[in-house]
Order: C-alpha cells, then structure tokens, then sequence
C-alpha cells in the first residue's frame, strides 16, 4: 500500500489511516462532524495527494485533451479551471476531472484516485488511436496535493504565500502558477466541499513547508477523507462510483454543464443518440421523513415497486433529519413526492426534495 | 451492580440476578465517531448469545451489535434513542438494552476489564 508524501507528518496527529484508491490516507483527525464544522465555519487542511495526476505535453497536447473531454479547453480564458467528463465510447463516463492548461503545449488532469489505473490505460490507448504528439507523465507521486476549505482560506494563505499575488484577483475556477520560497507552486481557488477555498499543488519540499505553516495556524483544522465525503455530500457534489459512474449516463446525474456539443470528444456519437431517448433516471435529493440514516445501494420505492436507489446518504449534524442523494426513476422526480426508503429491513418513509441541502460559498 | 465483563465485539454486560443490562464500550463509541441513530429490537424479542440485536448508526457508519448473552429483551433505554449522543459523552454509563436471561451461566465465559483491555483492536 502506498503511503502519501506527507504520509509521516499525518501519523503525528492521527492514527486513523484508511486505504483508498491504493493509498493510506487519513480518515479523520479529531472526528468527520468537528472537521465539517470546521470547513463551513473557519478552514480546514485536506492532503488530498492520493487523487492521480497526469501531464500531458507535446505539440498537441491542448489538442488531444479537448478531444479526451467533454468540456472545452480550447477558446477559454487564461487561468481557467476547467471540470469535464472523460467518456467511453458508449457515452458513459471513465472518471470525471478538472484540467488546468498550463501553457499552448501542456495541461494538467487532476482525476480520481480509484479510477487512476484505467485512466492511465484508457488516456494512452487514445494517444495511440489519434496518433497525436504527446508524451504521458504520471506525476501522481511527484508532486502533493493540498485543499484549503472555508471562508477563512483567503486570508489564512494569504498570510503565507508571497505578497505578489493577490488572492482576492482569483476567482472560483481560476488558478495561478507562482513560487513559494523560488518553488513552483500552483493555486487553484477550487475544492470539492462546497465552502470558498484553494487547491494547492507543488513538490514534496515546497507543500511540506506549506502544510506545516496552515497546520499549526490556529484557525486551521486537519481534515480527513472522512469529512472530505460529508461535505461533498452535503453540497451535493457527485462522486465517481456513487452519483456517476460507467453505467449512468452523465445527463442521468445532472452533468450536462460539462458537456460541450459544439465540440468533437470521444463519446459524442453516444451522447447524441443517449439525447434521443427521454431521460428514465434522474438524480434527486431525499429527505427523510422517520428517523433513520439511509445509505449507498439502499433501494427506494413506491408502493413495494423498485423506483431506484440511494447513491449517498448521511445524517449531518444541522439538519436534524436523515439526507440522501439517490437515482430514481424520472417520472417520480418530483419535489415532494413521498418514497420509502428500506433501511435493512425497515421501511422508512421519505420524500423527493431539491439537492440544495446547504448555499455553496463559491467567490465568483 | 455487580461485576463489569465485556464482549470482543465491544458490548459490555452487568447482571443483577436473571437480568442483565448491556451497552457499547468506550473503544466502540470513539471508532464510530459521532452516533446518530439507534435500531433496537422491540420489548420481548428473543436473542441466543452472539445474535444481532440492533444497529448503531454514526455519521461515517452503520455497524450491528451483537448480544453477548441469551434471552429476552425487557427494557431498552429510550433516553438515548432520542439522543443518541448520550453514548458518546458516556458509553460505559449508559445502556442501552435490559435482558432477561435464559442463560446466566454465559456470563463467565465473557472478559474481565483487563482481558479486554489487552485485546489486539
């Protein structure tokens, strides 16, 4: 199992390590509902160096990569951070990602760690099948991966990076590749939890002396994956393996702002005959109407009939009642329609309800 | 109350005559982390030792109790259904179900405090 480059750092400060897509990572530091509540009313300190980056690079590089996405890199503003689809030839989403494009002959993929290997395999076959000029590089376990989550992030990194750059400029979706100490590091104003906050990506040597500098900053908490989950959730961030996957199709989880027809990808073909049949599933929001905490794979119906199922599921400190996301049939996606949950082998009653569980704090 | 003795599976059990009164450890509610939710078996079901008899929801998981000993549920602790974080803040000091036992001899065959406090978890 491989451990994380700041792996030794993390077992100082907890001993719940976790195995996840093939690295042992920290599941919790002083517990999933503290560091939620952390992220959402001051900032927490996510080592998310597990998740798989590639580079791409070569003289087609911003080529290949838009034709691998459903987004569009081409055309866009400098410094935009752009979330896609990498689909399959079916339509079906591989994995989905954020690309960075970092000059006219490079571009960074930021991918889920679970899916990295088929990734790698999948990216490679196409640079072959296209016959395009790009050389492949996994820098996965080069480089560490830091996210800074909440609204006290700004100010917090403020206080350590240089003076030189502004980080009130940065806008949410947009990055900035700058030097920390005469080191490339690379600020992204992103993050997957739905609070206001930075990814931040750099060498072993430059991120230790950063991860050192927020942890012991005092309105900074250590955060786990655990956490990581609970927010994404309750923000309503679909999950690769929950709420996408390579049997739902990407209109069926909602995905179609990352979707570009005016483009060529791979999958389009599908895409388009998928646009021809009326959507059967759709992802809604549910709300739990007895006491109970629903789960992924729980089944939904209504009158005994399977109508679908829940993807993820928690019971959040806030709410007070038990919150789901789940795949349900598209005739019975509508707010308020009443639904039973099974929770094992209690029924459960429950309703439809938007996914708006929380506002996200995104700096626009 | 008498003697204290406690299950691999992290349940702790005090008897006072037939009647048993059983809750989770310490170690059990801090690697669950927050708990939310309790699903406990309705007055007079009937459990042999080691049977499932409820689960125990936290904000990360859901994970099944076992009984450590046989016989018939008589109580259950409404006091933490309604607020389940009460075996957070004392796990040893609230319980959660009371049995009447078809086997008290079962008792001896549980862990003493320091034989489960030595356990490998």
């Amino acid at each position: 199992m491989a451990q994380l480059p700041l792996h030794s750092l993390h077992i100082l400060k907890t001993s719940k390590i976790i195995y996840y897509g093939g690295f042992s990572v920290p599941q919790e530091f002083i517990g999933m509902v503290k560091e939620h509540e952390a992220v959402r009313k001051k900032t927490g300190l996510f080592d998310i160096s597990h998740m798989a980056r590639f580079l791409i690079t070569g003289t087609d590089a911003i080529v290949f990569v838009d034709r691998l996405i459903t987004n569009s890199i081409q055309a866009i503003p400098e410094n935009k951070a752009v979330y896609a689809l990498m689909l399959n030839d079916e339509g079906f989403p591989i994995d989905d990602l954020i690309v960075y494009v970092l000059g006219p002959k490079k571009a960074l993929l930021v991918m889920n760690a679970i899916n990295s290997v088929i990734d790698e395999a999948w990216i490679k076959q196409q640079m072959s099948l296209l016959n395009m000029n790009v050389t492949f590089t996994n820098i996965t376990t080069s480089m560490v991966q830091l996210a800074l989550q909440g609204p006290l992030s700004e100010p917090i990194l403020q206080s350590i990076i240089t003076k030189k750059v502004e980080l009130s400029m940065l806008k949410f979706m947009t990055f900035i590749e700058t030097k920390h100490h005469g080191q490339s590091l690379l600020i992204s104003r992103s993050g997957y939890t739905g609070s206001d906050g930075f990814e931040l990506y750099g060498s072993l040597e430059t991120m230790t002396s950063l991860w050192e500098l927020l942890a012991q900053h005092s309105d900074v908490t250590l955060c786990g994956l655990g956490a990581r989950d609970t927010l994404r959730f309750e923000a309503a961030l679909p999950l690769y393996s929950h709420e996408i996957s390579e049997t739902i199709s990407p209109y069926e989880s909602g995905l179609s702002f990352a979707i570009k027809m005016h483009k060529e990808f791979i999958g389009k073909k599908a895409l388009l005959q998928q646009l021809e049949q009326p959507l059967t599933r759709q992802l809604v929001g549910i709300e739990l109407l007895d006491k109970g905490v629903v789960r992924a794979e729980y089944p939904v119906l209504i009158n005994e009939e399977l109508i679908g199922h829940i993807t993820t599921g928690y019971w959040l400190p806030g709410h007070e009642k038990g919150l789901a996301l789940a795949l349900i049939q598209s005739q019975y996606a509508n707010l308020g329609q009443e639904v039973t949950v099974m929770m094992r082998n209690t029924p459960l009653k429950a309703k439809v309800r938007d996914m708006i569980f929380i506002t996200k704090q995104y700096k626009r | 109350m008498g003697e204290k003795r406690y299950s691999p599976s992290h349940e702790w059990v005090t008897i006072e005559g037939e009647e048993a009164t059983i809750g989770i450890t310490d170690f059990a509610q801090s690697s669950l982390g927050t708990i939310v939710f309790l699903d406990l078996p309705n007055l007079g079901k009937q459990f042999k030792e080691n049977d499932i008899f409820g689960v125990v929801e936290s904000v990360k998981s859901a994970s099944d109790l076992y009984i450590p000993m046989s016989g018939t549920i008589l109580a259950i602790n409404e006091q933490v259904v309604q607020n389940p974080e009460l075996i957070n803040n004392d796990a040893e000091g609230n319980w959660l179900i009371k049995l009447t036992l078809s086997n008290p001899e079962e008792f001896a065959k549980l862990l003493s405090k320091e034989a489960y406090d030595s356990l490998e978890k």
